[in-house]
């Protein structure tokens, strides 16, 4: 059945489907780094804040998988039985973190990203996605106050200052390649599902990591030329299939316990 | 160690971030018009900005100390083109 508005059951577009899913596949590796380095936190309110991002982040997840099952994907199967080719989360987290400054890199251009995807469905007409557009924006709002706290304390000590900044030089291309290519093709814009076109989303991506200097007192380098080979994913925003030993951190180890 | 520091004092001078949030959140201008619950001061330290839960923000207040948790979000997105931020 075609997508009508509100109307569970309801097939979605196929290219929508897939921002959806790396949004939320995304969303669910991420939660698992911060699940993964809690203790790692510097004190006792970074374990409450990692814990508290840890959570949202899951929410995001579950809450967009449920989107999907109304519309007609299998649950089960969203959340346990998929393989890592069938997992749509972004390069940019394969790498586990090296250290405590590549965690806060990752986490924070992770959550700003998925915030700019997730951004273009503020004004979607199905109520349902729109709010929860806007329910992770509210959250992620928090969640970033943190990383630029975390940034303006690495920005106090030179070494880790440039720790931080190897790492950003590192990530921020795989950040950046998310988004796709900057003359790519822009199915979900052009069918009127998302109002912003992507390279719009992108551009607000880049002032937004680099406005982040001012937490950390110091330029970080942007490399802007994220390269796309012949292998790019545009269905699922990512080169090849996620890592096998990733994969074995974030899937379900026990479907047959699962209810 | 025995210390001289009034109790409420003990701890809060470890260094990193999470000892650091009165310094860097307690002026944050998305705090205006929080008020202590009990004397309605907003002479107002910021403990934790994930408090109690996730969606909450821990104060205390300068005035008679009472801490208290403030529920965060208020509607505020992060910047982005469709946001109108």
């Amino acid at each position: 059945m075609a997508y009508t508005r509100g109307h569970t059951g309801t097939k979605l577009d196929e290219n929508f489907e897939n921002d959806l899913l790396a949004i939320a596949d995304t969303k669910l590796v991420l939660g698992n780094w911060y699940a993964e380095c809690v203790m790692n936190g510097r004190s006792l309110p970074d374990f409450a804040a990692i814990l508290g991002m840890c959570t949202a982040n899951y929410g995001h997840t579950r809450a967009i998988y449920q989107y999907l099952a109304a519309h007609g994907h299998d649950y089960a199967h969203l959340e346990r039985g998929r393989g890592p080719e069938e997992i749509h989360s972004m390069n940019l987290l394969d790498e586990a973190p090296a250290g405590w400054e590549d965690f806060i890199v990752g986490t924070w251009l992770a959550e700003l990203s998925t915030w700019m995807l997730a951004s273009g469905f503020l004004k979607h007409e199905d109520r349902a996605i729109a709010g929860l557009a806007k329910k992770i924006g509210e959250e992620t709002y928090f969640h970033l106050k943190y990383s630029h706290g975390w940034l303006q304390i690495i920005g106090e000590g030179k070494k880790q200052t440039q720790i931080l900044e190897k790492s950003f030089a590192n990530r921020f291309p795989l950040a950046l390649q998310w988004f796709g290519p900057a003359r790519g093709k822009d199915p979900v814009h052009e069918s009127g599902i998302r109002d912003v076109p992507l390279r719009k989303l992108r551009e607000a991506f880049v002032k937004e990591a680099a406005g982040a200097e001012k937490y950390l007192g110091s330029k970080l380098a942007q490399d802007k030329t994220a390269k796309f080979a012949k292998d790019w994913r545009a269905d699922a925003r990512r080169f090849g299939a996620m890592p096998k030993g990733l994969f074995e951190v974030v899937r379900f180890k026990d479907p047959e316990l699962a209810h | 160690m025995p210390t001289d520091e009034p109790a409420h004092r003990v701890g809060r001078e470890a260094g990193g971030y999470g000892t650091r949030h009165r310094d860097l959140h307690s002026a944050d201008p998305d705090f205006d018009g929080v008020a202590c619950p009990h004397c309605d001061s907003n002479d107002l330290e910021v403990i934790s900005l994930f408090g109690g839960a996730a969606s909450e923000v821990m104060f205390r207040c300068r005035g008679c100390s009472t801490s208290f948790n403030w529920i965060k979000w208020q509607g505020k997105l992060p910047p982005a083109p469709s946001a109108g931020t």
